[in-house]
């Protein structure tokens, strides 16, 4: 497997990196040489969830003992221990066994809440006390131990009642920090730019590249990212209009009515799978995950974890309708009214589309929850290898929500310049910004739906890290390779792009790096879970950056419908096709269900393939 | 001829440019003194021929004799006498010439109107050639069509083409024919022989004598027309030159017509030098407001702005010609100087207010109505109404005699001296008007026109009267006046005089009257209708009733369709001369 | 040779009907322009000529016959070479050129007095450089009419229009050009001589 590799790596290096490749095939052969095997298997037993946190109101927390290595090794000595050992319970009692890789030890602990209530509290004033309250609870802990052989492991177990401030506030303001300013707002701004250079580079053009920062003598272009600067400051200082028998109130309230349900649909989107704050330099297995995504011990990484999660979508991406119908009318304007007129009629149309084709999907996956949805998805197949034809439906009708090309005509620069004809400045810039908002959301949107949200595919990436370390070393070693190789293309392609090049180099070079890491340390398998977060953030950011990417793509190749065309493919063409998909996936999962193909309780079918493996290599 | 550059006459001057004292005219003049132009003049139709044109149209006329003849291969009657050249333009084929002109004797000296004739070995001049019978001519084969071009080469060959400069491009036969016959590059290779250009020969005229083609047109005219012979060729051959005979100058009183009738661009007007391209200009067809002859002429403007009068042919008026005198009646035009807006006391009012306020001012006072022999019929009949109507004293105001001469000028500088006395009916003498208005005699008094001499004395007492003036440019009569109303002048509307042969004339429209300009007979009705008066209908249908009791049809049929009042423009349309 | 006749269907088959084959055709070019101009070195088929580039000399690049704001042409003596012909007033299709005649003096006779250039109104299409018949009037300046404070201040009088004007040679009417000056220049036949 080695050499192969390498010959790969050699003949890539050679043809991607040309010249560079010189640079670095003497340190890769270097380390390539010191690289030796994974560290020999030991006996790794786990409990899954690693701890296990209790609110007043949780049901009885299943746990499973894992046994990870390749022999089965005893258990015994399952006992509650600690200052409230008293409150918790296991439920059905166990006793010593062998654990059978593959095979794990399943049981559930509980809780009595009730000893938890009410009470005295040290108060944090030294000597004083406090009363508790009889809605409130104290905090309590004990430890869950057993021995594997000769070792003792002991799992926490903690009761707390969490405050709204700490359970969802704080949380939340994390995440909207995160997702927004960390996420949405850049990469809207930089759609902006991305838009111009996109199409001048698809059009045979230069695009945007004179805007430049000098410092002394050097002059940094950024290969016209700037521009995303300069736009801004523009559209600040630009005039203000109101023509003059506009309605002011409404004029104002238009541009914001467009950009909040654009911001406020974000928070169903799932950008991650959970964070779980107090380990995140721990190892975790899935189990832990979940528990933080159900909020015990961490937040699931979506701002808004709601039930009915998609019609929340509905809900508010119609109101977005609104911004550009009070423009239109607030404007005084014949061609922003017409402008309106038809974004509404065309937003109208298609969020039936919209509607309609999500529900293919929600009957395979049985959930309005989008967290849910991805997780139904990596346990089954990713959404658009079972619904393809939904996936371009929605694709399609979702692109056409955001009314550009080739569904552009609420703009119709060559006629009518369309609903917002009469804003200037950031007034204007406010429609540009969520034009893009609701870009990067469809994005996001079909993401979540069809794409396995944060998930790399093929399962190559766990909640503990990599399937194994030879995947993290050819994962890292290609998205190293391709990042690099673009960066120098991109250096050698345009002198103004030269910061930006060398950037991408760099990072590529520290992907190969990181990859040659692995390759001499076997790490790869175990991942601190912070860096399992960031790396699912990064996925999720990726495949939106790229769908963002086709949908630029599509906006400059494809010309505008004409209205009536507009409006039969929306209903002549999206809403047949989307019920009839519909119908078809209905019928087929009602076929397979009756034949028993599908199993609402999935078997253990790895667990088994693995004991069979273990059978067969003493 | 010390200064070779002519002097620019100045364009915004308003009044007509004084001419310079007129050599001794070398026949006699009928009317010597001034007429008594409100002594009851004689409104009887003056015998009056237009000069004689030796050469008219082919068309056979009843009654004489006629001629059947084969032009390139039709056969065609025309009249007994008249020339080939005319006989094909009875067919439609404009034989290219330069120097006959239906208004003088033929020369036959261009040699560019050649025609074959079978019979006859050489081609021939067809302007000079009289029909005959079963005369055979071809006036497009080959060998015409060779000849032509040959001598257009001929004419060229020293010509200095001027044309970025010449006054006459967009209107030169020169260019005409070389566009329609020649088109071929020049093969001169030699200098061209030099002769003098901008020389300064009269009063109004400027020779430049190597765009001289040497028709002789010229030289016919002055000795045929004014009978001048102030004009000759001198020298010969290639060096021949049209130069002004020893001791005169181009200075008679019809001088500018051989700027007219010249092919080409050798003649050129002062006046008109240099102002403006001929193709920049549109035509509209009227008559001269200079004298009460009334020559047919066409008004040539740009822009709201007239730039000169050109003779229209007219075969009972004026024949081919006009004065230079009358030329100079454009200068009226001078967009400087309108009158714009209604002004009542020094102030500036909308015109429906200032009508009302007139009408106000008017009621019941003892007032003088004004007729003007200068203003058209309609205003004068609308007048006689309003006159009629207030109980009004009437007297006629108009120019004052000038120069008078058999050709084509008249004693009286009024265009519709008969039509305003006409119209006007028993008027009080002219002399008694000043009298009465120093002396206060009338309350209220209305000019119809702002034409007319009143003296200092009497244009200081109007200004403590009710003096109301139509006015379309200001003067001293004008500016004396406290209610000025904006009338549009003679370029900006239909009207009619009546000539002293009796004869209706027709105005015509050049442009819109701007601002607040109406017809005089369009102001002087609403007045009538604020006093309580009948309607006597607008200007148009005034106009209307003019040509119904004249028997008019052109104008008949002018404001019936308003198509023709439109002016033409003259690019492309057609060369003069 | 033989022909062949080509029969293309102009039926609308399934897949044109379900659009996506040629969006994805459509999109499959796109992308392939996008790629090849990232990604190649001199950025693939881009030709832009990048004006505005510190080191990039705009002149370099415009054609001969390109056309720049006007400019009059001087005679020997510096005088204007224009003779207010108004063929270029009369020919321009934007009606931008205003000119006035006066007497000059001389052979020449004309010239203008006042020509002015409405450089706003203007559509540059060369059209009054034709016309001349005096090579009075060129567009060769390779320069672009500056953006102005004022619509007045781009409307460019004669001196303006001369200031960027250099002498000019032309011959006129090819063969007899210089026909004026080598022509005598007095000829003592004439007692009116010009001169
Ligand atoms: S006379 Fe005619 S041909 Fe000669 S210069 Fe004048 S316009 Fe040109
Ligand atoms: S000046 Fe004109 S009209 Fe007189 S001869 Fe010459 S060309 Fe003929
Ligand atoms: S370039 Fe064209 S539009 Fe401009 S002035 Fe010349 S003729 Fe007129
Ligand atoms: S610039 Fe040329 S075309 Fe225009 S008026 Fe002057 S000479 Fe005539
Ligand atoms: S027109 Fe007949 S010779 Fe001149």
């Amino acid at each position: 497997m080695h050499a192969s590799f390498f010959a790969t790596l050699l003949s890539v290096l050679r043809r991607g990196m040309g010249p560079w490749s010189a640079l670095l095939l003497p340190w890769v052969l270097t380390l390539g040489a010191c690289a030796k095997d994974p560290a020999p298997e030991q006996v790794s037993v786990r409990a899954e969830p690693g701890s296990l946190i209790f609110h007043p109101d949780t049901e009885p927390l299943p746990i499973e003992v894992v046994n990870h290595g390749k022999r089965p090794v005893p258990v015994q000595g399952f006992q509650i221990t600690g200052n409230d050992w008293s409150s918790f319970s296991i439920v059905e009692p166990i006793n010593g066994q062998m654990l059978v890789p593959g095979r794990p030890l399943r049981f559930s602990v509980r809780v009595d809440a009730e000893t938890f209530r009410g009470g005295t509290l040290p108060s944090a004033v030294q000597g004083e006390t406090r009363e508790l309250g009889p809605d409130e609870f104290r905090e309590g802990e004990a430890v869950l131990a057993f021995r594997v052989g000769e070792e003792t492991h002991e799992v926490p177990l903690t009761f707390e009642d969490p405050s709204w401030v700490t359970a969802t506030l704080l949380p939340g303001l994390l995440k909207v920090v995160l997702l927004v300013l960390g996420f949405i707002m850049p990469l809207a701004s930089l759609l902006l730019w991305q838009e111009r250079k996109q199409s001048a580079m698809m059009q045979d053009r230069v695009g945007p590249n004179m805007a430049r920062i000098s410092l002394g003598g050097l002059t940094i272009r950024l290969w016209g990212l700037l521009h995303i600067a300069t736009d801004g400051l523009k559209m600040f200082f630009k005039e203000d209009f109101i023509p003059r028998r506009a309605h002011r109130a409404m004029y104002t309230l238009a541009p914001i009515m467009a950009l909040v349900p654009a911001l406020v649909v974000f928070a169903i989107v799932p950008f991650g799978d959970a964070l779980c704050y107090e380990r995140l330099l721990d190892v975790l297995a899935q189990a832990d995950v979940d528990q933080c995504a159900a909020g015990r011990g961490g937040t699931p990484l979506q701002i808004a974890h709601i039930d009915v999660g998609l019609l929340f979508y509905f809900a508010i991406a119609s109101l977005a309708t609104w911004g550009a119908t009070l423009a239109g009318w607030a404007s005084y304007n014949k061609w922003a009214i017409l402008g309106a007129l038809r974004a509404s009629a065309q937003m109208i149309s298609y969020e039936v589309a919209i509607g309609l084709t999500i529900v293919g999907a929600l009957l395979v996956y049985g959930t309005l929850e989008p967290h849910a949805l991805v997780h139904a998805q990596l346990d089954s197949a990713w959404g658009i290898l079972l619904q393809p034809v939904a996936f371009v439906l929605f694709f399609t009708a979702a692109i056409a929500e955001t009314k550009r090309a080739p569904f552009d005509l609420p703009e119709g620069e060559s006629e009518i310049v369309g609903y917002f004809i009469e804003y200037s400045g950031m007034r204007f810039g406010l429609f540009f910004l969520s034009e893009f908002i609701e870009i990067v959301f469809v994005s996001a949107l079909v993401t979540t739906l069809f794409l396995g949200g944060w998930a790399l595919p093929f399962e190559m990436f766990g909640a503990s890290g990599f399937a194994a370390p030879w995947v993290a070393q050819l994962f890292f070693t290609l998205v190293g390779l391709i990042i690099g190789a673009t960066g120098v293309a991109v250096w050698r392609a345009s002198k103004h792009a030269r910061f930006v090049g060398a950037t991408m180099l760099g990072v590529g070079v520290l992907h190969v790096c990181v990859a040659l890491f692995s390759l001499m340390t076997g790490w790869g398998s175990e991942v601190p879970h912070v860096v399992v977060v960031l790396v699912g953030m990064l996925t999720w950011g990726v495949k939106v950056f790229v769908l963002c990417w086709l949908q630029l793509l599509i906006r400059w190749t494809l010309p505008r419908f004409r209205y009536d065309q507009l409006m039969s493919l929306g209903w002549k063409g999206l809403l047949p096709l989307s019920l009839a998909n519909i119908a078809l996936t209905a019928i087929v999962i009602y076929a397979l269900s009756a034949a028993g193909t599908i199993d609402p309780e999935p078997t253990d079918a790895e667990g088994e393939a693995a004991a069979a493996q273990l059978g067969a290599t003493p | 001829m010390a200064d070779t550059t002519p002097p620019k006459r100045s364009r915004s001057s308003a009044t007509i440019p004084p001419l310079a004292p007129e050599p001794p005219p070398p026949m006699s003049v009928p009317h010597s003194g001034p007429i008594p132009v409100a002594m009851g003049p004689d409104l009887s139709p003056v015998d009056a021929p237009a000069p004689h044109a030796p050469n008219l149209p082919a068309e056979p006329i009843e009654g004489e004799d006629a001629v059947s003849m084969t032009i390139d291969g039709e056969v065609v009657v025309v009249r007994k006498g008249t020339n080939v050249l005319e006989a094909a333009k009875r067919l439609g084929e404009d034989v290219s010439h330069f120097c006959y002109h239906r208004g003088l004797s033929i020369a036959a000296s261009c040699r560019q109107c050649l025609v074959e004739v079978e019979g006859m070995g050489k081609l021939q001049p067809s302007c000079q050639l009289a029909v005959q019978d079963d005369m055979v001519v071809h006036t497009k084969n080959d060998r015409v069509a060779q000849a032509r071009q040959d001598m257009l080469e001929f004419t060229l060959k020293n010509h200095p083409i001027d044309c970025p400069i010449c006054d006459k491009a967009g209107e030169c036969t020169l260019q005409r024919h070389y566009m329609d016959h020649d088109q071929s590059l020049t093969r001169v290779d030699v200098a061209k022989i030099r002769k003098p250009k901008h020389k300064d020969i009269g009063r109004e005229i400027v020779l430049d004598a190597e765009r001289c083609i040497l028709c002789s047109r010229c030289v016919r005219f002055c000795e045929e027309l004014p009978q001048t012979g102030e004009l000759t060729m001198i020298r010969r051959g290639d060096r021949e030159i049209l130069d002004i005979a020893d001791g005169h100058r181009l200075d008679n009183a019809y001088s500018i017509n051989v700027v007219d009738i010249c092919p080409v661009g050798a003649l050129t007007s002062k006046d008109f030098r240099f102002a403006v391209r001929a193709w920049e200009l549109r035509a509209t067809e009227t008559t001269c407001p200079g004298c009460a002859t009334g020559c047919s002429v066409e008004l040539h403007s740009k822009h709201e702005q007239a730039y000169r009068l050109v003779p229209r042919f007219d075969a009972s008026v004026n024949g081919h010609w006009m004065c230079d005198e009358g030329r100079y009646t454009y200068k009226e035009l001078d967009p400087a100087t309108r009158t714009r807006f209604a002004s009542i006391d020094g102030r500036q009012l909308p015109i429906a207010q200032a009508l009302a306020a007139t009408a106000k001012r008017l009621q019941g006072k003892k007032t003088a109505a004004v007729f003007s022999s200068t203003a058209t019929n309609e205003a004068n009949r609308a007048l006689a109404a309003l006159a009629d109507h207030m109980g009004a004293d009437r007297f006629v105001l108009g120019r004052p005699p000038g120069k008078a001469d058999d050709l084509l000028r008249d004693a009286d500088k009024n265009p519709n001296t008969r039509g305003a006395h006409a119209a006007a009916g028993e008027v009080r003498h002219e002399a008694e008007l000043s009298l009465q208005i120093a002396g206060r005699a009338y309350e209220a008094v209305i000019f119809l026109d702002d034409e007319g001499e009143v003296s200092g004395v009497v244009r200081s007492s109007l200004s403590s009267l009710t003096s109301v003036i139509l006015s379309d440019r200001r003067n001293a009569l004008s500016d004396a006046c406290t209610i000025r109303l904006p009338a549009a002048s003679w370029a900006e509307h239909v009207g009619t005089y009546t000539n002293r042969q009796g004869r209706l004339r027709v105005i015509r429209p050049a442009w819109r009257p701007e601002d607040d300009r109406h017809p005089r007979a369009e102001l002087v009705r609403e007045l009538l209708l604020a006093l309580g008066g009948r309607d006597i209908g607008t200007a148009r249908e005034q106009a209307r009733a003019v040509a119904e009791e004249y028997e008019h049809e052109e104008l008949l049929a002018l404001l019936t369709d308003p198509q023709p009042t439109r002016p033409r423009l003259l690019r492309f349309g057609n060369s003069r001369g | 040779m033989t022909i062949t006749v080509k029969k293309v269907s102009l039926k609308r088959t399934a897949s044109d009907q379900i659009y996506l084959p040629a969006i994805l055709k459509g999109l499959v070019t796109t992308a392939r322009h996008f790629f090849k101009n990232t990604l190649t070195k001199g950025m693939g088929d881009v030709d832009t000529i990048r004006y505005g580039e510190p080191d990039v000399n705009v002149e370099d690049y415009y054609p001969q016959r390109f056309r720049g704001v006007h400019r009059l042409m001087h005679r020997d003596d510096g005088s204007v070479r224009c003779v207010a012909c108004m063929c270029c007033s009369t020919v321009c299709p934007a009606r931008c050129i205003y000119i006035e005649a006066e007497d000059r003096g001389g052979d020449e006779e004309k010239a203008p007095k006042s020509f002015v250039i409405d450089e706003l109104k203007c559509v540059v299409c060369g059209f009054c450089v034709e016309a001349c018949p005096c090579d009075a009037i060129r567009m060769d300046t390779k320069a672009h009419m500056h953006p102005t404070e004022t619509r007045a201040d781009a409307v460019l009088g004669k001196l303006d229009l001369m200031k960027r004007g250099t002498q000019s040679v032309a011959h006129q009417g090819g063969v007899g050009a210089d026909f004026r000056t080598a022509a005598p220049k007095a000829d003592p036949r004439f007692e009116h001589d010009p001169r």
